[in-house]
């Protein structure tokens, strides 16, 4: 009971002006630092320096709302970010925690939607459609033989045909995430994407490639190399190699693009 | 619809500084006008990767300070985008280049030259629907 009622004396604390938070969190800090770990007294005093800070989390999520995320998802991750801020300040640097707090829990937010795949703000209503767009890709290309024209894709999903060049425009902007890459954590266990896709490179053998070609091939990892030998050298069309590879026409697309601006890049004269 | 519009021909001309961050204006300018006449997706996303391709290769020869024109003809089942950058000299192909094979391979038709004291490359883009036959602005029925 007693708990309970110092639990909302905190929360009440927080509506005061910002001085008496700012007190209460350096009692608190105190407080924390001057037991042992995990004992129960240091517990409540980071549980209460949590309560203490939620709004600081909301405000800064809030920031971030109207970018296709969840303010609730948004205000967990930046509550993380919260934790790992109370977890490592400390009180004799001499900042005050908010201004110590702020670029970490921003941090985590910022990091929520890297990890989502989005590398710039796309509205929901524009993921949605991206998914519908893919979807509808792959079944009219089985349909008609070819890849479906934007106003086909419209008739199709029901939508305009300016909403579908908007959907196209921003599927562009999904996911720049490297398969290459191992996950964040630095877990050295965890297999790289690219290592979970087959590699079949029969017909590749029938490809002739110019000899001064093949050092600046040879630079590339094998998946890009396959897609960009298909595509320029086998004359296969981006959706013909989406469903040979396993992995949708539009990431064909970037995959190309990011290929040959590295291409471009190692042939510039030095 | 530009397709309607288009149908007689339409111009579409636009100017960027000579900088890498605005290849990009153009890869998406271009993309979109392919979306609204009647280009499949594969047709677009190979647009999309030509401009940029062609766009990058003449800013290879400098002209920082100077502009990229970016000019597009089009018709209902043909863009015609020719690119040209400010250069004393044209741009020197090597038509069995790489880059050269990769914008061959995506355009129907592209060449370069040098006019008015400006390189430009120019690509042909024909819509899948045209090579196939069928009529563009039947092809969602």
């Amino acid at each position: 009971m007693n708990q309970l009622r110092e639990d909302e004396d905190v929360r009440d604390r927080a509506e005061t002006p910002l001085e008496a938070i700012r007190r209460k969190s350096r009692d608190l800090f105190t407080e924390l630092g001057s037991l042992p770990e995990d004992s129960p007294g240091a517990l409540n005093a980071r549980e209460a320096l949590v309560h203490l800070h939620l709004p600081l989390v909301d405000h800064c999520a809030r920031r971030f709302r109207n970018r296709g995320e969840p303010l609730e998802d948004l205000v967990q991750v930046g509550t993380i970010g919260l934790l790992k801020s109370i977890d490592r300040f400390d009180l004799e640097r001499g900042v005050e925690f908010t201004t110590y707090a702020t670029p970490t829990i921003i941090g985590e937010i910022k990091r929520h939607f890297r990890d989502k795949g989005w590398a710039i703000r796309v509205p929901r209503r524009l993921q949605e459609l991206r998914m519908q767009i893919m979807s509808a890709t792959a079944e009219l290309s089985q349909q008609l033989g070819r890849s479906p024209t934007p106003r086909e894709l419209s008739v199709h999903i029901g939508c305009s045909l300016d909403e579908v060049i908007e959907g196209m425009a921003s599927a562009n902007a999904y996911s720049t995430l490297s398969l290459d890459a191992g996950s964040d954590s630095g877990d050295d266990q965890t297999p790289r994407l690219v290592d979970s896709l087959g590699v079949d490179d029969l017909e590749l053998d029938q490809v002739e490639i110019r000899e001064s070609l093949k050092p600046l091939l040879e630079g590339l990892d094998p998946r890009e190399k396959r897609i960009l030998l298909l595509r320029f050298f086998k004359n296969m069309t981006q959706s013909q190699i989406a469903a040979e590879v396993g992995i949708s026409q539009m990431h064909v697309s970037r995959l190309l693009t990011r290929t040959l601006e590295r291409l471009r890049n190692s042939l510039e004269p030095e | 619809m530009i397709n309607h519009v288009a149908g007689s021909g339409a111009d579409v001309e636009l100017r960027v500084p000579a900088d890498g961050a605005y290849v990009y204006v153009l890869r998406t300018t271009a993309a979109s006008i392919a979306g609204r006449l009647d280009f499949t997706v594969d047709d677009i996303e190979d647009i999309r990767i030509a401009i940029g391709e062609a766009a990058s290769l003449l800013l290879d020869l400098g002209g920082t300070g100077t502009d990229l024109l970016c000019h597009f003809a089009l018709t209902s089942e043909q863009i015609t985008a020719t690119i040209s950058l400010p250069s004393e000299s044209p741009l020197p192909i090597v038509s069995d280049s790489f880059a050269w094979q990769v914008l061959s391979t995506l355009a129907t038709e592209c060449d370069a030259g040098h006019a008015d004291g400006r390189a430009h490359i120019r690509l042909a883009l024909r819509s899948t629907l045209a090579a196939m036959d069928v009529a563009p602005g039947q092809a969602a029925h």
